[in-house]
C-alpha cells in the first residue's frame, strides 16, 4: 500500500501552497511523494510549500530524506519549504529524534506555518 | 356467500397504508407500533378473507382489500386509520355494544345475517352481514383491539326474501277463484313485504281504458296520488310505465321513487292493468330488484288472466255439459224412434220371406232383413248404452236355465265357426244351471263374449262351458286365439277399450262390447274376469249367483233376433264376406332400453276414446296411467306421483284447472309438469292455460308427433328444474353447514384444536370417508385426522391449501368426496379460509411468548465491542418452558477509550412484561454509566427507577473494567457472584459489593468493590439459570460452575460455550445469560515474518507486527515506537545488502519477560561504509527508540536485534 501514491490535499493560502498527504511514508513511496510535492509547488508559482504531516500515520528516515531532497529541488526554483508536525503526531515524534536543521522550519499548525511564510521575503 | 369472487391480493389497501398520516392517529407512526400490532396488520392485509380490525383506545381502523371491496365501497380509503366509531357511526348503536363485550369479556361474538344500515354508497343502505368479533392482545397479554371477520350476505338475504315473497304470492294466488280473490290475495301478500315493497298500488283497466284501484299496500307517501278511479288520460299521466319520481317527503325512509309495471301477459295486446311499486330508499334499484318487481307484476298479471280464463272456461264447460245432456236425450229419443220403425220393417220382411218362393224375391228380402237387423243391433247398443249411462237400466229377471239357454245361443255361432274352420265346443252339465237373469241381457253377455272370441281366433277352438261352482253359475268362454298382453288385460273391461295391435278379424267395433258385458254382469250381482296368454288364447269367466229354485221344464228361453244379428255380423268378418278390414295402423315396437326406468305420464281425460288413444300413443315411450277425471288424477298422484300430467281442461268431478290449482297448492306437487289439453282453439286459450300454471298447452286436435315432442320437452325441462332445485337446496344446506363449521372453528383456541375441528367439519361437510388437516410452521408439522386416514392418503385425495401467517398446510380429504358435487370444493376452500384465519389467530396466540422472547433478544446487544487487549463473548439461552420468557439480559459497552462496562441482570417474572422491564433497566444502566456514575451509584439510581416504573424485582451486576491494567470496579444487587478464571485455570468469586436485589426494598445502599482481572484471565458474568437446578442448593451449582472452568480460559467464546455445555441441561427452569470478558495474556508464540527484500514489503511487515503487538498486550504508544525502530532496521535490510542477495528478510518478534525482542535478519552483508547520512540516521533512530540495539554481521547475513522494554505484560 505504501507503494502507491498517497492522497494529497492541496490549497493555496496567503501565497503559500499547503499540501497535506495522508497515510504512511516509507522508502516505497517517498520518491513519488517528493516529485508530486515539488510539482504542486512549482505549478502554483508560490513562494513557499507548506507540507502538512498531520495526517501521516507512519513516517521513518525515508521520509526525512525525502524532505531533505525536496528542499534541495525547491531551492533551485526559489521556493521555501515549511513543515507542519503537530505535537503527538508520528511526524513530531520522528522530528524529535532527527533534526531537519536548515532544511525546513517546523511548525505545530498550518496557521503558524502560513503566517511565518507570509513574513518571509520571497525571491 | 361470494367469497370465491373476492379479488386476489391487490396493493390498494397496502398502498393506502403509506398515505395515511399515522402521526395524527393515537397509534403514531408505524415505526413505533408494537410487533403485535404490526404482525396483526400484516396478517390482515395478507388475508383474502374480508376482515377489519380496531387497535388501541380509539380502535383505529384497519382492513384488507376484500373488506374494502365487499363492504366499505366508497368509504375506502377514507376509513383507513380512523376511529372505528367514526367509520361506522351509522351502525355504532348495533356493533358498539358487541365490540364492548368482546373487549371486556375477551370472548368472541358471532352474528349471522345481521341487518345493518350502512352509508357507504351515498345512501343509507340495507345490508346483511355475518360476522365474528374476536379480541386482539398485545405483547403484555392485555386486550389491545379486536378483529372482525365478516361475510356480506346482503345478496343472499335479499334474494331469499324476494323469493319468499314471490312464493307466498304464488301460493296466495293459486287458490283464488275470482278476480276479487286475486286482488285480496295480492293485497295481503304484498303487504307482507314492506322492505322490498314499501307501498304498492294495483290498478286494473276497464274496457274503456280507465283504471280502478284494486289493491293498495304499505304506507303511501304523502303527495302520492292513490285515486280510486282514473280516466284513461289521467292514468297515463299519473302512472306512465317505467320509473317515476315521487314528490319529496320529510318522512324518514319514505320512498322517493316508484316503478310502474304493466300487468301484461304474453300474447295479449293490452295489459290488464299496472302495478305501482314504491322503491325502498335503502336499496339501489338494481337489476335484481327490478327483476323481482317484474316477477311480482308478472304473477299478478297471470293470476288475473288465469282467473278470467277459468271463469270463461267454466262457462264453456257448463254449456258443454248441457250440450252433453241434450245429446244423450237426443240419442235416447232417436234410438227409440228408430226401434219402432225397424220392428215394423223386420216383422213384415220376415213374413214376406217365409212366403216368398221366387229366389230373386227372397234375395231382395234377405238384403232388407240383414241390413234392418244390423241397424237394429246398432240402435239397441246405443240405446243400451245410453240407458246404462243414465243409470236407468233395470234387469227384468226371469228364472232361466243358463246351461240350456247358453248352449242354444252358442250353437247359433256354429255356422260361423264352421265356415272359419275352427271348432265350437259347448259343455254343459246334465242338470240345469238356474239363475234369475234378464234373458235379453244374458243373451248379450254370451253373444258379446262369443263374438269377441271369434274375432280373435283363427284356428283351434272356442269352448263354451256352463257349470255350477258352489253358489255360482259359471260361464266360461275360452278360445285359442291371439291372446291379450297382460298390460292390456286389466283394462280390458273399460268402456271403449279395444285391443289393438293384436291380430283380429276386424278392427270394427265400438269398443264397448266387454264394457257392456261387465256392466250387464254387474247388474246381476255377478263378476267377470279375463285371463289370457299371448299366442295361447283367452278365457273369460262370468259368475252369477245361482237361483234357489229350478225352472219349470217348459220355461226354456229362446234366442231373440238379436242373436241372429251377432252371428250375421260375425259371418261378415270372414274372408269373402264382401267387406275388407281396414288396415290397422301399426304400432311401432317399443325401442326403449328396458333397464332405464321410464318416465311416468298420467293422463286425465274423461273421454275414454281419447284416453285410450293417448295411452296407446305415449306408452310406446313412457309408462302411462290414465284416469277419467281430475279427482282420480289427484288420487293417482297421491298413490304414485307421475313425472308429468297430461290433463284435459274439461272434465267431470274436478276439471283441469281445479286439478292444476290443487297440484300447485301442494308443495310436493307444485313443480310437477302439467300439459293441458283443450278443445278450445286460439292463442288466447293457450295463454290462459299457461297463466293458470300449466307448463304447456295443447289444442285439440293435435298431431301425435307434436304431443310426444311437448311431453318429451316438458319432462326434460322438469328434470333440469329438479336437478337445479336439488343443487340449490344442496347449496343452501352446504352454506348452513359451512356457517356451522365456521362457528365451530372460530371457537377453537389452539392451532391444534383448529386443525382438529377443521378436519372433522370438512369431512362432514362433504361426506368424505376421512379428512386430514395439517400445518407446517417453524420447521415442525402439526396435523389432525378425522376418520381413518389410509397410509397412502395421496391417492386421488382432494386437497385444499391452508395458510396462516407464514405457516402453510393443507386440508386433505378422501378422494371419493364428491357426494356434494362441485360446490364441495368451493365450500372446502371457504372452510379452509375460515380455518386459516382462525389458525392465524391461534398461531399469534401461541406466538405471544415467542414475541416476548424476540423482544428480549432484541434488547440484548446485537454485537459486543471489539477490544484491543481482550475479548468479549456472550450467550443467551431461552428457558425450557416455552410458554414464558424470562427477563435475563446482559450488556457490554465501552466508556471512553480504556474502560468497558459489563452488566448482567435478571428481572424476576416472565413474559412480555418482564421483557419490557428488562429493556427499561438496560437503558437506564447504560445512561447512568455513561453519565459517569460508579457501579454502586448506578445501581442505586436504577433501584429508584424500578420503584418509579411500578415496581418489580431484579438482580443486577455492574462492573467497569480498565482495559489497560485489568482493574475492575463493581457492585452487585443480589446477583450470583461472577467468576474469575485465572490464566492457570484457578478460579475465584467476586463476592464483594453485594446488596439486595433492586426493587426489594426502599432506600437500599450499594457499595463499590474493586478487583483485578490479570492478563490471560477471564471474568465470567452469568444469570442464575446457569447454576440453579431444581432440588439442589445454589452452592452446589456454584461449585459445579467453578469445576467446569478448570483449565485456562483461552478464547472467550470457547469458555462461554464450555461453561454452558458442562452444566446439566435437564431441569433448567430458567433462561440463561452468560457474559465473558477475557484479557489477553502474554502471547506465547513469537511472530516470524518472512518477506521479499523489497520496499513494498515494509507496509506488510508493519501490519503483521501491529497485530502481534496487540495480541501481546503491548500498549499503543510503545508499539508505535517499536514499529518505527523495526521499520528502520527492515529498510536497511531491504536497501543495503550487496551480495549475495537472496531477496528475503526474516523478522522474528517475541516477548521476553517485560521486553519485546525483534530480530531483523537479511542474507547479505551491509556495505562496509555508509555512503550517505541515511543509514546512520536510521540506526540513530533505532538506538533512540529501543533500550538496546545490536547489529551483528555474519557470513550468513546481518542480524539486527532490537530490545524494547514495555513494562509488565497484562
Amino acid at each position: 500500500m505504501s507503494g502507491y501514491p498517497l492522497p494529497i490535499d492541496v490549497e493555496i493560502r496567503d501565497g503559500a501552497v499547503v499540501a497535506r498527504p495522508a497515510g504512511e511514508i516509507d522508502m516505497a513511496n517517498a520518491g513519488v511523494l517528493r516529485e508530486r510535492l515539488h510539482a504542486e509547488a512549482v505549478a502554483a508559482g508560490a513562494g513557499t510549500l507548506v507540507v502538512d504531516l498531520t495526517e501521516i500515520t507512519y513516517i521513518d528516515s525515508a521520509g526525512i530524506e525525502m524532505l531533505f531532497r525536496l528542499h534541495g529541488s525547491l531551492d533551485g526554483e526559489g521556493v521555501g519549504l515549511v513543515v507542519v508536525a503537530p505535537p503527538g503526531s508520528r511526524a513530531a515524534r520522528l522530528l524529535s529524534l532527527v533534526a531537519l536543521g536548515d532544511v525546513a522550519e517546523v511548525y505545530a499548525s498550518v496557521d503558524a506555518a502560513v503566517r511565518s511564510s507570509a513574513r518571509r521575503p520571497t525571491g | 356467500v361470494s367469497s370465491s369472487a373476492v379479488p386476489g391480493p391487490s396493493p390498494s389497501v397496502a398502498a393506502e397504508m403509506d398515505r395515511v398520516d399515522w402521526r395524527a392517529t393515537p397509534l403514531g407512526p408505524p415505526e413505533t407500533w408494537p410487533d403485535s400490532l404490526r404482525s396483526t396488520v400484516q396478517m390482515l392485509l395478507a388475508s383474502r378473507f374480508s376482515m377489519w380490525m380496531g387497535w388501541g383506545e380509539e380502535l383505529t381502523f384497519f382492513y384488507n382489500d376484500a373488506y374494502a371491496h365487499d363492504t366499505l365501497a366508497a368509504k375506502h380509503p377514507w376509513a383507513l386509520g380512523r376511529a372505528a366509531h367514526e367509520v361506522w357511526a351509522e351502525i355504532w348503536d348495533d356493533i358498539g355494544p358487541r365490540i364492548e363485550q368482546v373487549l371486556s369479556t375477551r370472548t368472541a361474538t358471532w352474528d349471522e345475517a345481521l341487518l345493518l344500515y350502512l352509508e357507504r354508497a351515498g345512501y343509507r343502505e340495507e345490508t346483511y352481514h355475518t360476522f365474528s368479533y374476536s379480541p386482539l392482545t398485545d405483547e403484555s397479554g392485555a386486550t389491545a383491539g379486536m378483529l372482525c371477520v365478516v361475510v356480506e350476505e346482503t345478496e343472499r338475504v335479499l334474494g331469499e326474501r324476494r323469493l319468499r315473497t314471490l312464493r307466498d304470492l304464488a301460493t296466495g294466488l293459486a287458490g283464488a277463484e275470482s278476480e276479487a280473490a286475486v286482488y285480496a290475495a295480492v293485497e295481503r301478500r304484498l303487504a307482507e313485504s314492506p322492505l322490498d315493497l314499501p307501498f304498492t298500488l294495483t290498478y286494473v283497466f276497464d274496457a274503456d281504458g280507465g283504471a280502478h284501484l284494486r289493491c293498495r299496500t304499505g304506507t303511501i307517501p304523502a303527495g302520492v296520488p292513490a285515486t280510486e278511479h282514473l280516466e284513461a288520460a289521467a292514468m297515463a299521466k299519473a302512472w306512465p310505465a317505467g320509473r317515476v319520481d315521487l314528490p319529496a317527503s320529510d318522512e324518514p325512509g319514505a320512498p322517493d321513487t316508484a316503478v310502474v309495471l304493466e300487468l301484461s301477459e304474453a300474447g295479449r295486446a293490452r295489459p290488464a292493468g299496472v302495478l305501482v311499486a314504491g322503491v325502498t330508499p335503502f336499496r339501489e334499484l338494481d337489476t335484481p330488484y327490478l327483476g323481482f318487481l317484474d316477477l311480482v307484476a308478472g304473477q299478478i298479471a297471470s293470476s288475473i288472466a288465469d282467473v278470467r280464463a277459468r271463469e270463461s272456461e267454466r262457462r264453456r264447460a257448463e254449456a258443454l255439459a248441457e250440450l252433453d245432456r241434450a245429446k244423450t236425450a237426443f240419442f235416447q229419443n232417436v234410438s227409440h224412434e228408430f226401434r219402432t220403425p225397424l220392428s215394423l220393417i223386420i216383422g213384415p220382411a220376415e213374413d214376406a220371406m217365409a212366403q216368398a218362393d221366387d229366389p230373386q224375391q227372397r234375395e231382395r228380402i234377405d238384403v232388407v232383413l240383414r241390413n234392418a237387423r244390423r241397424l237394429q243391433k246398432l240402435v239397441n247398443n246405443l240405446l243400451d248404452f245410453s240407458r246404462l249411462e243414465s243409470g236407468r237400466a233395470e234387469p227384468e229377471r226371469e228364472l232361466t236355465d243358463l246351461a240350456a239357454f247358453t248352449a242354444d245361443l252358442a250353437s247359433m255361432f256354429r255356422s260361423a265357426t264352421e265356415r272359419a274352420g275352427i271348432e265350437l265346443v259347448v259343455e254343459r252339465p246334465d242338470s240345469s244351471v238356474a239363475a234369475a237373469v234378464d234373458r235379453e241381457m244374458w243373451e248379450r253377455i254370451v253373444l258379446n263374449l262369443l263374438s269377441n272370441a271369434f274375432k280373435f281366433t283363427f284356428e283351434g277352438e272356442i269352448r263354451v262351458t256352463v257349470v255350477r261352482e258352489g253358489d255360482d253359475a259359471v260361464l266360461t268362454v275360452a278360445d285359442t286365439g291371439t291372446g291379450i298382453e297382460p298390460a292390456e288385460l286389466e283394462r280390458l273391461f273399460e268402456r271403449f277399450r279395444r285391443v289393438r295391435g293384436a291380430r283380429s278379424r276386424t278392427h270394427e267395433g265400438s269398443g264397448i262390447g266387454l264394457a257392456l258385458v261387465q256392466e250387464l254382469v254387474e247388474l246381476h250381482e255377478g263378476t267377470v274376469s279375463m285371463t289370457s296368454a299371448v299366442g295361447v288364447g283367452s278365457t273369460c269367466t262370468v259368475r252369477l249367483p245361482l237361483a234357489a229354485e229350478v225352472p219349470e221344464p217348459g220355461t226354456h228361453a229362446a234366442p231373440t233376433t238379436v242373436a241372429a244379428a251377432y252371428v250375421e255380423e260375425a259371418l261378415r268378418w270372414l274372408p269373402g264376406a264382401g267387406e275388407v278390414a281396414a288396415q290397422e295402423d301399426v304400432v311401432t315396437p317399443r325401442a326403449v332400453a328396458t333397464d332405464v326406468p321410464r318416465a311416468r305420464v298420467l293422463i286425465a281425460d274423461d273421454n275414454a276414446d281419447l284416453r285410450e288413444y293417448l295411452t296407446r300413443l305415449l306408452s310406446r315411450i313412457w309408462e302411462v296411467e290414465a284416469v277419467g277425471d281430475g279427482r282420480a288424477a289427484l288420487a293417482a298422484v297421491a298413490a304414485r306421483p307421475p313425472d308429468l300430467i297430461l290433463s284435459d281442461a274439461m272434465m267431470p268431478e274436478l276439471d283441469g284447472f281445479g286439478l292444476l290449482a290443487a297440484l300447485r297448492a301442494d308443495p310436493a306437487t307444485a313443480q310437477l309438469p302439467v300439459i293441458m289439453l283443450s278443445a278450445r282453439a286460439g292463442e288466447a286459450s293457450a295463454v290462459e292455460g299457461l297463466g293458470a300454471g300449466a307448463d304447456d298447452y295443447l289444442i285439440k286436435p293435435f298431431s301425435s308427433r307434436e304431443l310426444i315432442a311437448r311431453v318429451r320437452a316438458n319432462l326434460d325441462l322438469a328434470e333440469l328444474r329438479r336437478a337445479a332445485a336439488l343443487a340449490t337446496e344442496r347449496h343452501s344446506q352446504l352454506l348452513r353447514d359451512l356457517a356451522d363449521a365456521a362457528i365451530a372453528i372460530n371457537r377453537a383456541r389452539t392451532a391444534g384444536e383448529v386443525l382438529e375441528v377443521t378436519a372433522r367439519r370438512a369431512r362432514d361437510l362433504v361426506g368424505a370417508a376421512w379428512a386430514l388437516a395439517r400445518l407446517s410452521s417453524g420447521g415442525g408439522e402439526r396435523s389432525a385426522e378425522a376418520g381413518d386416514v389410509p397410509a397412502d392418503e395421496g391417492q386421488g385425495a382432494l386437497r385444499v391449501p391452508l395458510s396462516a401467517l407464514e405457516a402453510r398446510g393443507e386440508l386433505v380429504l378422501a378422494g371419493e368426496a364428491e357426494t356434494r358435487g362441485v360446490e364441495a370444493e368451493a365450500m372446502l376452500t371457504q372452510l379452509a379460509q375460515v380455518a386459516s384465519t382462525r389458525l392465524e389467530n391461534a398461531l399469534l396466540y401461541e406466538r405471544e411468548h415467542r414475541v416476548a422472547e424476540t423482544l428480549q433478544r432484541s434488547l440484548l446487544p446485537p454485537s459486543l465491542p471489539e477490544l484491543a487487549t481482550g475479548e468479549l463473548a456472550a450467550l443467551y439461552l431461552p428457558g425450557s418452558d416455552e410458554a414464558s420468557v424470562g427477563g435475563d439480559w446482559y450488556d457490554a459497552f465501552a466508556i471512553g477509550e480504556h474502560t468497558i462496562a459489563l452488566v448482567i441482570g435478571d428481572v424476576v417474572g416472565r413474559g412480555v412484561h418482564a421483557a419490557s422491564t428488562m429493556g427499561q433497566l438496560r437503558n437506564a444502566v447504560r445512561a447512568y454509566v455513561h453519565e459517569g456514575y460508579t457501579p454502586a451509584q448506578t445501581l442505586a439510581r436504577v433501584d429508584r427507577l424500578l420503584h418509579a416504573i411500578g415496581g418489580g424485582f431484579a438482580t443486577l451486576f455492574c462492573a467497569l473494567a480498565d482495559l489497560r491494567d485489568g482493574s475492575v470496579r463493581y457492585a452487585s444487587a443480589g446477583h450470583p457472584p461472577p467468576l474469575v478464571v485465572a490464566a492457570d485455570g484457578s478460579t475465584g468469586w467476586l463476592a464483594g459489593g453485594l446488596a439486595p436485589p433492586i426493587g426489594a426494598a426502599r432506600n437500599l445502599t450499594f457499595h463499590d468493590a474493586e478487583t483485578e482481572v490479570p492478563g490471560g484471565a477471564a471474568l465470567v458474568l452469568y444469570t442464575d439459570g446457569l447454576v440453579e437446578r431444581r432440588g439442589e442448593s445454589i452452592d452446589a451449582g456454584l461449585e459445579r460452575l467453578a469445576a467446569a472452568a478448570t483449565s485456562s480460559p483461552g478464547h472467550a467464546p470457547t469458555l462461554a460455550a464450555r461453561l454452558v455445555r458442562e452444566m446439566p441441561e435437564a431441569d433448567r427452569p430458567d433462561d440463561v445469560a452468560v457474559l465473558v470478558f477475557a484479557r489477553h495474556g502474554v502471547a506465547t508464540e513469537p511472530a516470524v515474518v518472512r518477506l521479499p527484500a523489497e520496499p513494498g514489503s515494509l507496509a506488510a511487515l508493519r501490519d503483521r507486527l501491529r497485530r502481534w503487538m496487540g495480541d501481546s498486550g503491548v500498549a499503543p504508544g510503545p508499539a508505535q515506537d517499536l514499529l518505527l525502530a523495526v521499520g528502520e532496521a527492515a529498510a536497511n535490510a531491504v536497501e543495503h545488502p550487496l551480495e549475495p542477495a537472496p531477496a528475503a528478510i526474516v523478522v522474528t518478534a517475541e516477548r521476553d519477560g517485560r521486553d519485546v525482542v525483534v530480530v531483523v535478519r537479511d542474507h547479505g552483508r551491509w556495505q562496509a561504509a555508509p555512503s550517505d547520512q541515511h543509514r546512520g540516521r536510521g540506526l540513530g533512530i533505532m538506538r533512540a527508540l529501543a533500550s538496546d540495539v545490536d547489529v551483528r554481521r555474519t557470513d550468513a547475513g546481518t542480524f539486527v536485534t532490537i530490545r524494547s522494554q514495555l513494562g509488565d505484560p497484562r
